[in-house]
């Protein structure tokens, strides 16, 4: 049962969703083995300009489906959407959490609304790494 | 601790790496199938802890489906048949119209939009879409990715050793 209703009231809190990463999410495996990358090896990261590998991109932002596909099941399967921006990275051992509030509500087609939000994914350290808007669809009773 | 490189890195163990300047907007990425099989689902469920009922037993569709964000890789390995860029993933535009059922097979398609230059980094835009057996859309993604860590003014002239292209797997 989705979360996110047409009855949700703007400014409504999105329930916050975390993952504690770790480096075993980020290892890319081929036929001769690992491949050292940015998000697992020190070497490989340090020759891009980076202090440390990172945590990789499509993980940081995972925690963000995670939590609209609890708010809106299938009205983020069939009609999700999103624009986000990656501020800085993360270390690939922090806990990270997405969260996240309706902002509005928009008519779509004859039986649907799609309700926005503001969402976010931040660190441990209350640093902001993801930011950006997503909206799923409802049905308009 | 090793000491972040001053330099941009010319090359890589997958090959030259793409400047700035070769990046042609407009280009076509071309196109490739890419069937979407239940270890790929599992594997998204356990990197992402995202369980759901319908990602393994019947869903509103019929079988199992993907969840969506399975769809966030395929538009980097589009880029890395073409283009050797490194970096790190900056924005992503996104619409999901239709599910990805477990066992199909889509076709991944999409060309480079848009290059620009913003505090002396370089950034690539490039739009991606997925069709399915029947030609429909399953769903879109725009991907903008800054090309170098290092800014633009540092010379490319080291070797790196992690590459843009990719092993084509979830």
């Amino acid at each position: 049962m989705a979360i996110i209703t047409c009855d949700t009231p703007i400014g409504y809190e999105l329930p916050a969703i975390s993952q504690k990463l770790n480096v075993n999410l980020n290892r890319v495996m081929t036929a001769s083995g690992e491949v050292d990358t940015i998000h697992t090896d020190s070497t490989a990261a340090a020759r891009e300009g980076l202090t440390r590998p990172i945590a990789v991109g499509s993980r940081l932002f995972g925690v963000i489906p995670r939590m609209m596909m609890l708010c809106f099941e299938e009205g983020w399967i069939v009609g999700g959407k999103g624009s986000v921006v990656t501020r800085r990275s993360a270390g690939i051992d922090d806990l990270i959490t997405a969260k996240g509030y309706v902002t509005g509500k928009i008519p779509e087609g004859d039986t649907k609304l799609r309700v926005e939000c503001e969402v976010w994914v931040e660190t441990d350290k209350g640093e902001k790494v993801i930011v950006g808007q997503c909206s799923g669809l409802v049905d308009r009773v | 601790m090793v000491e972040p490189s001053k330099v941009r890195m010319s090359d890589d163990a997958t090959g030259q790496r793409t400047t700035y300047e070769e990046i042609e907007v407009g280009k076509d990425l071309g196109s490739f199938e890419w069937t979407v099989t239940q270890d790929d689902v599992e594997r998204t469920c356990d990197l992402d802890q995202h369980w759901h009922e319908w990602f393994v037993g019947e869903s509103p569709w019929g079988g199992p489906i993907a969840p969506p964000q399975i769809q966030s890789r395929p538009p980097r390995w589009l880029l890395g048949r073409t283009y050797n860029v490194r970096g790190v993933s900056y924005k992503l535009d996104f619409e999901y119209l239709k599910p990805i059922m477990s066992g199909e097979t889509l076709v991944i398609s999409g060309h480079i939009s848009e290059k620009y230059i913003k505090r002396n980094r370089e950034y690539v835009r490039w739009d991606t879409m997925a069709h399915n057996a029947d030609g429909e859309l399953v769903f879109i993604a725009s991907r903008v990715q800054c090309m170098d860590i290092v800014e633009r003014d540092a010379p490319r002239e080291g070797t790196g050793i992690d590459g843009g292209p990719k092993p084509e797997r979830i």
